[in-house]
């Protein structure tokens, strides 16, 4: 996993004010939010539906813009990324309630499928590949197809993609929202284990089970960011 | 995994649709190139015609559409002798005539003097050349004799109840000739009521090159007294009406099957970047440039489109040579395609990958990852 190269004062991701409109302003999605995110946090986000919790995960994945306010990657501003798209390649990992895997492709080409945008040549790609099942725990289901996965080893899948290319942040959005107890718990256990690595977790998710792991807990509450409580979690799960 | 393996398995997982597009773009392949292959066929067999025969310059009524249609009084071939730098003049008289009795349409009848060169320069298969000036004869081309059904010793009716003896059967590389007949000129004209007049007269030249054949049609021109077109054989071959109307028509019909393949196309790229609309985001969202997506696009479409052009152009040489293998119309295709008329089939099938994949490529670029992913 990639070591944190953040100084101490500088967070990993940071945001300052930012507001998110829609329709105009007609809605506010997210107002006046400042957070930040260090090098080896495990941060869960919690709210309710529609609190802004997904708005706030696509500002910080360089998915979308705020209305107003700054996020700043390593102190710099995103804005500043030529490509948010090449940022988004280098530096994170989206993981999505829906998996999103491509029916068509094995398990070890989804998880190939980010790194055409890295300088991997194709048998590097495959070891690479291989080397993030065998981590996720399915290296004898490399060659099957999503449909011929379960729905906790489509996720696993989908967690090795998004680790694809080393990324210093992932980011998971519901990453336990379509899975029963039991799968979960598993999918708890990698997060974990990630962790543990090195890894920066920002976990969007209902599940008190994933938040109460997390190091640090925010909660979205119509758009505004209510304390954190990150003193009250023990150093380990 | 390459990323060919990615566009590959993208068209795989949808067969049915690929196939059905891959179907539209062979066909509209396989129409042009059949198309543009008997055109240029047509137009390589009229040129070589001339060329074969030893024709230099051919004179026929000017203001005539066809050369079929052209009327000229015979005795102005004494004129044209006369011109300096002509070395022979050969009359002929050309009907179009249709053999009820053997169910062929449109077969050429060639009126020429016995002795005239192209009779003269005919290789015969089996037979021998006409016996007199105004002998009832008929000397019969390959494919037009196996579409007859005639052999040497037998009879065709040129009109009904006008039976004209096969002594020959000559064979020619050229399509029309091999499916045309030559008849004496005399017994040709004597059969249409039309004793005095020719369709045409070939001239041979003394000097051969393209400057010194202009300026002897050009003096043709002067020093016959009559309204005649003069102009070097390939020339006139070149910009004869039923080569134009052939290209203009095979032309037209390519712009229809680019037409039709592109929408087809169209189509299929677009309902392929509506349903993957999610998985394009999720490739937007994992940190694919534009660009890729773009690449993504365009390369199933011109993976596709080249299928779509290997298929096609095989389809059109088996078509090609099926319509030379039919009695009716092996008269007039020869067969063989020529190699630009498969190139361009080809660039037909690029281009309608191109012109059907680009706005797909550009509308799946388009896609912001926030919108893609809330796509249902």
């Amino acid at each position: 996993m990639t070591e944190p190269t953040a100084s101490p004062a500088v967070p990993l991701l940071e945001a300052v004010a930012v507001t998110r409109y829609f329709e105009d302003g007609q809605v506010t999605a997210l107002k006046d939010v400042s957070l930040q995110i260090d090098s080896g946090d495990y941060v869960a986000l919690v709210g309710k539906s529609g609190s802004g919790k997904s708005t706030l995960l696509n500002l910080l994945g360089g998915l979308d813009h705020p209305t107003s306010g700054a996020i700043r990657y390593r102190g710099k501003d995103l804005s500043e990324f030529g490509d948010p798209a090449q940022f988004r390649s280098s530096e994170l990992g989206f993981v999505f309630q829906s998996f999103h895997l491509i029916s068509v492709l094995t398990a070890e080409q989804n998880v190939q499928m980010p790194m055409f945008e890295s300088s991997l040549r194709a048998p590097e790609r495959r070891e690479r590949a291989a080397e993030l099942l065998e981590r996720v725990g399915l290296t004898h289901r490399a060659r099957h197809l999503p449909q011929q996965l379960s729905v906790g080893e489509r996720q696993r899948v989908a967690i090795a993609r998004a680790l694809a290319n080393r990324p210093s942040l992932l980011l998971a959005d519901e990453p336990t929202g379509n899975l029963d107890s039991s799968t979960a718990e598993s999918i708890f256990a990698l997060f974990d284990s990630l962790h543990a690595d090195g890894m920066t977790l920002l976990l969007i998710t209902h599940d008190p089970l994933l938040s109460e792991r997390a190091r640090r807990t925010w909660t979205l509450r119509d758009g505004r960011l209510g304390e954190a409580d990150d003193d009250a979690k023990p150093e380990s799960a | 995994m390459w990323f060919l393996t990615v566009i590959f398995a993208n068209l795989r997982g949808r067969p049915a649709r690929s196939l059905l597009t891959l179907s539209g773009i062979a066909v509209a392949v396989a129409a042009v190139v059949s198309l543009l292959g008997v055109v240029r066929g047509f137009e390589r067999s009229l040129l070589e015609l001339h060329q074969g025969r030893g024709v230099d310059v051919m004179v026929q009524q000017a203001g005539r559409l066809q050369m079929t249609s052209s009327v000229l009084r015979e005795s102005i071939g004494e004129t044209i002798s006369a011109v300096n730098g002509v070395v022979a003049v050969h009359p002929s008289l050309i009907e179009v005539l249709s053999l009820i009795q053997d169910d062929l349409m449109g077969v050429v009848v060639q009126g020429w003097s016995p002795d005239s060169g192209p009779v003269q320069k005919l290789k015969l298969l089996d037979g021998a050349l006409f016996s007199g000036p105004e002998a009832r004869e008929v000397i019969v081309g390959q494919r037009l004799a196996s579409a007859l059904g005639v052999a040497v010793g037998g009879t065709v009716e040129l009109l009904e109840g006008e039976p004209f003896r096969v002594v020959g059967v000559f064979e020619s590389g050229n399509v029309f000739d091999s499916g045309s007949m030559f008849v004496p000129l005399r017994s040709l004209q004597r059969l249409m009521f039309r004793e005095g007049e020719v369709t045409m007269f070939a001239v041979v030249a003394e000097r051969r090159d393209p400057e010194s054949l202009r300026d002897l049609a050009a003096r043709i021109r002067l020093g016959v007294d009559g309204k005649v077109e003069a102009e070097p054989a390939d020339d006139l071959a070149r910009r004869s009406t039923e080569i134009r109307v052939a290209r203009s028509f095979a032309w037209l019909t390519s712009v229809i099957a680019v037409t039709i393949g592109s929408i087809g196309m169209l189509n299929t790229m677009m309902m392929a970047v509506f349903e993957r609309t999610r998985e394009i985001a999720m490739l937007r969202a994992l940190g694919w440039r534009r660009r890729r997506v773009i690449a993504m696009i365009l390369g199933e479409a011109t993976l596709l489109s080249v299928a779509g052009a290997a298929i096609g152009v095989l389809a059109s040489i088996l078509f090609v040579r099926f319509l030379a293998s039919l009695p009716a119309s092996g008269r007039l295709v020869s067969g063989d395609l020529p190699v630009a008329a498969m190139g361009q089939g080809v660039l037909l099938a690029l281009l309608l990958g191109l012109i059907g994949g680009l706005y797909p490529a550009w509308s799946a670029a388009r896609l912001t990852p926030v919108e893609g992913l809330r796509h249902d």
